[in-house]
């Protein structure tokens, strides 16, 4: 391996793949087979953390930076003037093993700009995956990314060797996408996420006649789309990830805050901040979704087009729906507790097997570590102490607003939407 | 008051739940024997026996499920100054009515080690997560680590079972010993020699691997979402001298 040049092109290549927010490394269990190296046990471990706060878990690299496609948003893409690098099969197979073996990482992230044509470019991404599991042995955890318009066959062949799938959408919006990526069809994106759904849930079938089958893509899909670069609205996004959720079985949706990269008239222009906050809510929004029961329509509608950026969505929806407070703690069923502002999955955890030993009252809440700031206006407890829900949301939020501390609160200066 | 003072060893800890129940002692305050002023309290000195530990951990688990023995565990390993206490107490509470009360997070000692085992829980992952293997002389891999509470027997399973074709090392500098995996099965080691020795005997090739991974971890930052609190917040400093990325 001559290492200055793997150097360069590594420079190149983790550079032009870091836009690609999806980092993750769980959902797989791979074990280690026949004294090989390494496994996946289910939970992803992130080995560290870039300075902007984000999990390092995987080698994030292209393949190759050449691409054939001009889309407005992409760094890669035809038009940019940059240096064009491609690492060949077997400079990531080493590189992966013994970045492996330091215990640097849990595996590899490989995607690639589109070269010559998408099945030429998903060969080759394949080649890689098939090396590392059948020439080196290796368990650890394979994310490729699904090229647009890649045959269904080399996604069957690909789901055969990688731990999780993905085509990001990039834009949630087909009209946002006709604007930004003229030459990319919706269409392209859609086909090989149907083809990988389509063979995970026949090897699940398969996998209940007979133990033999092989693990086919075991951690799922994922796909990520850019908020921001198309002036679409929260609803917009909220549901174009539910339609993923429902009909593609996506384990992970992943938003992605556009960072300016290229001046484009049909893009924010260089130097627009990243809407980190807008990204952070889609995210809290997403797991309400997944994880507490909500449905899209209850929090982004014809009425609430945008998630409020003051506030964190549940108590968004909450002060929306003041008739269904206050909940009581020592009785009201699990499905309700999650939807109290500042209650998390581990409080409601904690609620319902204290409440089996004695009332609970706000002593316990508190020590449960509850965000009793916001959730002490929408619960009753064991005590006399009530704080009152009786008043305009309006108001209640303002007084939230008011005892809460948050960290994002240099962003907003309490002015009056004009909206 | 009824001190009582052992080995610090865990074996130790459940003979002296063994003996508390055998001879009926209230309320006792453990002392391990590395602590200094225990001459000031006339003690109990209870010596471990396997057998009676043994006895113990097979009763408990009438009551406990196997992550709740882990858990008691965990709060041992964590060498915080109440932890044995903590431990005895439920424990004896939990023998006398017959079930656990692990789950009772309304009890105050209850919450108490599930917050330590918070941490010792986030430690161990962390050091899942921040060693960092060298490759030395001999196909060795080795790493040193100093993590806050003593992890190093609770990490042992997940590094066999993905590092199963290697050999490796991991030395925990602020204890002073090290569990060695020699392709077969791990045990515990102490270094005769500073463990210096045995990095500079390094090949050469050690320094591209790092130098790519450096190079690497600072790609793949996108500076236009610094985020230094939140970074700091990941990777405490303390962990820093023992990153290769953020040497």
């Amino acid at each position: 391996m001559n290492f200055d040049r793997v150097k360069e092109k590594l420079e190149i290549l983790a550079d032009a793949a870091k836009y690609d927010v999806s980092c993750s490394s769980s959902g797989s269990r791979r074990k280690n087979k026949n004294n090989g190296l390494g496994n996946s046990d289910g939970m992803g471990i992130c080995h560290s953390y870039t300075q902007d706060g984000r999990c390092v878990s995987l080698l994030k690299i292209l393949l190759t930076n050449v691409c054939i496609f001009d889309c407005a948003y992409c760094v890669t893409r035809r038009s940019n003037d940059i240096k064009r690098a491609a690492f060949s099969v077997q400079e990531v197979v080493d590189l992966t093993i013994n970045f492996y073996r330091r215990n640097y990482i849990e595996g590899l992230f490989l995607s690639s700009g589109i070269f010559k044509s998408p099945d030429t470019t998903m060969e080759r991404l394949i080649r890689v995956a098939k090396k590392l599991r059948l020439e080196e042995n290796f368990n650890g955890y394979i994310h490729l990314k699904s090229i647009p318009g890649a045959s269904d066959e080399l996604m069957h062949e690909a789901g055969l060797y990688a731990d999780r799938l993905s085509v990001n959408i990039e834009i949630p919006t087909k009209e946002g996408l006709k604007l930004l990526a003229p030459e990319k069809n919706h269409k392209d994106f859609i086909q090989p996420m149907k083809a990988v759904n389509n063979a995970i849930q026949e090897y699940k079938h398969e996998k209940e006649k007979s133990r033999r089958i092989p693990a086919y893509a075991p951690a799922g899909q994922s796909t990520q789309m850019i908020i921001g670069a198309t002036g679409e609205s929260d609803r917009d996004i909220m549901y174009s990830a539910n339609f993923f959720y429902k009909k593609y079985n996506m384990k992970r949706v992943y938003y992605s805050g556009y960072v300016p990269v290229t001046d484009d008239d049909r893009l924010p222009s260089l130097g627009t901040q990243v809407p980190m906050m807008r990204e952070n809510r889609l995210y809290q929004a997403d797991w309400l979704i997944r994880f507490y029961g909500f449905e899209v329509s209850e929090i982004v509608n014809e009425n609430s087009l945008n998630l409020d950026m003051d506030i964190d969505p549940k108590l968004s929806w909450a002060l929306r729906n003041m008739s269904q407070f206050p909940i009581d703690i020592n009785k009201a069923p699990k499905e309700l507790l999650k939807r109290i502002p500042g209650v998390g999955l581990k409080s409601v955890h904690k609620i319902v097997e204290g409440r089996r030993h004695r009332q609970l009252n706000w002593q316990h809440l508190q020590s449960f570590g509850i965000a009793l700031n916001r959730a002490k206006y929408f619960i009753s407890c064991n005590s006399k102490i009530h704080y009152s829900n009786d008043i305009d949301p309006f108001k209640l939020k303002q007084n939230i607003l008011l005892e809460s501390n948050s960290k994002y609160s240099k962003y907003f200066n309490y002015q009056l939407t004009l909206f | 008051m009824n001190y009582i003072t052992y080995d610090g060893s865990y074996a130790g800890l459940m003979t002296i739940l063994y003996d508390i129940f055998q001879y009926k002692i209230e309320s006792p305050i453990i002392q391990s024997r590395t602590i200094k002023d225990v001459g000031l309290y006339e003690n109990i000195n209870v010596i471990t026996c396997e057998s009676k530990a043994a006895k113990t951990l097979n009763y408990l688990k009438l009551f406990l499920s196997i992550g709740e023995l882990e858990l008691i565990r965990n709060i041992f390993l964590s060498e915080e100054q109440l932890a044995e206490q903590l431990i005895i107490s439920v424990l004896q509470k939990t023998i006398k009515n017959k079930s656990s009360i692990l789950k009772d997070f309304s009890n105050s000692n209850v919450l108490k080690i599930h917050k330590i085992n918070k941490s010792v829980n986030r430690e161990k992952h962390r050091m899942k997560a921040f060693i960092r293997f060298k490759k030395v002389d001999s196909d060795l891999f080795y790493a040193e680590c100093e993590p806050d509470f003593d992890v190093l027997p609770l990490i042992i399973k997940h590094f066999s079972r993905r590092y199963a074709n290697q050999k490796w090392i991991i030395f925990d500098s602020k204890r002073k010993y090290g569990i060695f995996y020699d392709l077969t099965q791990v045990q515990f080691i102490q270094l005769e020699k500073n463990s210096s020795n045995i990095i500079n005997s390094q090949r050469s090739g050690e320094h591209d691997y790092e130098q790519l991974w450096s190079t690497y971890f600072e790609r793949t930052n996108i500076k236009s979402r610094k985020n230094t609190k939140l970074f700091i917040q990941h990777v405490p400093k303390r962990y820093w001298k023992h990153l290769t990325e953020l040497k």
